[in-house]
């Protein structure tokens, strides 16, 4: 074995050191421009972008796109008559909401918004009494027409009008899936039924990462 | 005379026969792990869970799902198709002997709608009656604040 005279020895460990730091930096470079989003369902590179639209609030008062700006939201469409399918969700989301404020930046800057598809019989007063059922910080909103109609629009869900078993008696169909909306009004997953807490916290907090990270 | 005897005596022995299995259950039906999530304000209707098991060795036809404490009581279904989600009316449930049929949450499940009182709160019980060509199981299912 040959001996490195010890002014060298720190020399060579120098070097060592800074192409070492060199090439790391150099492969996240390129780990960080061609990797592909990890998170699964992310709606990535090309995210639907909400724009303007204006409901009804719980509180009577207008909602808008500018509710959801600098926040993390998470919608859901549904209706209060609405038996098995709403009050699970919502029963889920209040769970994942309790573990995404256990840990993440949710606790400040989330929030959670059940969107009525029924505006004819679920007035503001019945939307705030049914959400804060499940938690008192759940935003609920709807709109007559356009109101609700362009929101629906640019996030895709469909609803519809049923008859039901009794005279004026009707059920709504309406699409079940949760919608993450960031900061910057992006819709970056859907997530579709079976709605699971643990999974949609998973999703959520792995989403919010990654915007962080892109940022 | 005599036939008219035996005519009547065949009558009332059918109608004691209807009589009783009216009052009987459903043979073989247990139900289990029934729930029913505590509805919020102003729900018109709420959606019972249970697993339903046929431990008999016939086959069993569930034809009716009711409670006292609602107006209407049905089985019903959630479906998908695409994103849109329904709810349509199952008329009749079959379970062959030893077949086992969950209801539960976004699938098949109980419907009792239009409460005649108060809408039960959690830790209640709410009775149901499952009938089967025309003998019928009662059960009290309690209400839970959340899915078990
Ligand atoms: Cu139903």
């Amino acid at each position: 074995m040959t001996t490195i005279p010890p002014r060298h020895r720190a020399n060579v460990l120098l070097a060592i050191t800074a192409f070492a730091a060199l090439a790391a930096g150099l492969l996240f470079a390129i780990w960080k421009t061609g990797r592909q989003p990890e998170v699964p369902g992310l709606l990535w590179p090309d995210p639907p972008q909400i724009t303007g639209f204006t409901l009804t609030g719980d509180d009577g008062r207008p909602l808008t796109e500018s509710d959801l700006r600098n926040r993390w939201t998470l919608v859901f469409f549904g209706f209060t008559h609405c038996p098995d399918v709403c009050p699970g969700t919502l029963a889920v989301l209040k769970q994942a909401k309790q573990r995404l404020d256990a840990d993440s930046a949710f606790a400040s800057t989330g929030q959670v918004l059940f969107v009525s598809v029924d505006p004819a019989r679920d007035t503001p007063e019945i939307l705030a009494r049914y959400v804060k059922h499940f938690d008192p910080a759940f935003r609920a909103a709807t709109g007559e027409g356009d109101g609700l109609s362009g929101l629906a629009r640019q996030l895709g869900v469909i609803y519809a009008k049923v008859p039901g078993s009794g005279a004026g008696d009707y059920s709504m169909d309406h699409t079940a899936s949760i919608f993450v909306v960031d900061p910057t009004l992006r819709v970056l997953s859907v997530i579709g039924l079976p709605h699971d807490a643990a999974d949609i916290a998973t999703r959520v907090r792995a989403i919010m990462a990654f915007v962080e990270d892109e940022a | 005379m005599k036939r008219l005897g035996a005519r009547l005596y065949r009558l009332a022995a059918l109608y004691t026969f209807v009589a009783a299995s009216a009052a009987s259950a459903c043979e073989g039906l247990t139900v289990t792990e029934a729930w029913i999530r505590e509805p919020p304000p102003g729900a018109s209707a709420v959606a019972v869970y249970m697993t339903l098991t046929n431990s008999g060795t016939a086959p069993l036809v569930l034809d009716s799902l009711t409670s006292p404490a609602f107006a209407h009581g049905m089985l019903h279904e959630t479906i998908q198709d695409g994103t849109r989600v329904s709810m349509r009316h199952v008329a009749h449930l079959s379970l062959a002997p030893g077949q086992r049929v969950l209801l539960a949450p976004g699938a098949l499940h109980g419907m009792l709608m239009g409460p005649q009182a108060a809408l039960p709160r959690a830790g209640e019980g709410v009775d149901l009656v499952l009938g089967c060509g025309g003998a019928s199981t009662k059960v009290t299912i309690t209400v839970a604040s959340d899915a078990p």
